[in-house]
């Protein structure tokens, strides 16, 4: 697949792993490069295009030893959007697998 | 490639193009890098996994930048001028803790000058020694006490510092879109035995402040055979 189409899908990755629960941005990066085959890389511009649109939000919590480490999660404009996505994904895969049948 | 060339032409490149908050963007592949290695990946094989850093710093172009500079510019100045009313009432504070920390010497001193009948400079008035004794354990208590209201106010003041020093961190973050960390609480974090063990001679000194006070009083109204013992003892003749 084109690298260009893989973009939206690391966003809507990001969205679909954030509404069960909050990651960091590691996790994000290993677990959407191992999905949709990008490099490793590529999320943390996303992550933070997605929170400039006021999608996500970030928090650190402070461990013991170590620096804070920083959470992302979604904010109530970013649930709004994966719902959205959601839909239209679900009917944009039926329809395409639809056009592939032989 | 290595781990610092890998940051320094990512660096470089985001410099170039303007963008902000450039640290942060970094602390995010530096931390990758940790766990990465920690994982046991070499140095390189982390590079390649992560993808060409110029390619990458191109991917965070976009037209926030600007807007994001100014809204930083105008928290720093809101914050200045709440700066220059809190800086006043810590200052306040201070003084206060200041002032109590004299009171509780010089309760000190004086109930050490009654119980020793030491009277620097004749500075105390006349006492029999039985009632100035007994005033002198209740001005001992009187200095435990407040000593330990410096101590407390004294911690207090530290939190609210600490906590006000949070508070302006996580202003100036929120406004450029960083991460904030959790604000802390405003009375002091003392450990339970801790505060148990304080409050414990904190009960103390009050009760053997107030009894002694009472009984002080008492002892010398008796003996000067009037409730104006001082008049009789001749204090402000």
């Amino acid at each position: 697949m084109k690298t260009q189409n893989r973009k939206g899908l690391i966003e809507l990755c990001t969205l679909a792993l954030l509404h069960k629960e909050d990651y960091y941005g590691y996790d994000l990066s290993i677990i959407i490069s191992k999905l949709i085959n990008i490099a490793d890389g590529t999320i943390y511009p996303v992550l933070r295009k997605m929170k400039n649109e006021g999608l996500l939000k970030t928090y650190l919590t402070e461990g013991k030893g170590g620096p804070p480490r920083k959470y992302y999660s979604l904010t109530e404009l970013g649930k709004d959007e994966y719902i959205k996505e959601k839909q239209s994904w679900k009917s944009l895969v039926n329809n395409i697998n639809e056009l592939m049948e032989d | 490639m290595k781990k610092s060339t890998f940051i320094n032409q990512l660096k470089k490149k985001l410099i170039e193009l303007k963008i902000t908050d450039i640290d942060e963007i970094l602390v995010e592949y530096e931390s990758h890098f940790d766990y990465k290695l920690g994982d046991g990946y070499s140095e390189e094989e982390v590079c390649i996994k992560l993808g060409d850093p110029l390619d990458l710093a191109k991917q965070y172009m976009d037209g926030n930048e600007i807007e994001k500079a100014n809204r930083k510019l105008v928290t720093i100045i809101g914050l200045i001028f709440i700066d220059i009313i809190v800086v006043q009432f810590f200052i306040l504070f201070f003084a206060f803790v200041i002032v109590l920390l004299a009171f509780s010497l010089s309760a000190a001193a004086i109930g050490f000058s009654l119980f020793t009948s030491i009277n620097p400079f004749g500075l105390i008035p006349y006492l029999p020694y039985w009632c100035g004794a007994v005033m002198g354990i209740s001005m001992v208590s009187l200095a435990v006490l407040s000593i330990i209201l410096t101590y407390y106010c004294n911690l207090y003041l530290k939190q609210i510092i600490k906590k006000y020093i949070r508070f302006h961190k996580n202003s100036i973050n929120s406004s450029v879109n960083k991460p904030m960390l959790p604000s802390l609480p405003s009375s002091p974090q003392l450990s339970k035995k801790h505060s148990r063990r304080v409050r414990f001679i904190f009960q103390l000194s009050l009760n053997a402040f107030a009894i002694s006070f009472v009984l002080g009083y008492g002892i010398c109204a008796l003996t000067a055979k009037s409730f104006e013992f001082w008049h009789v003892f001749e204090w402000f003749v």
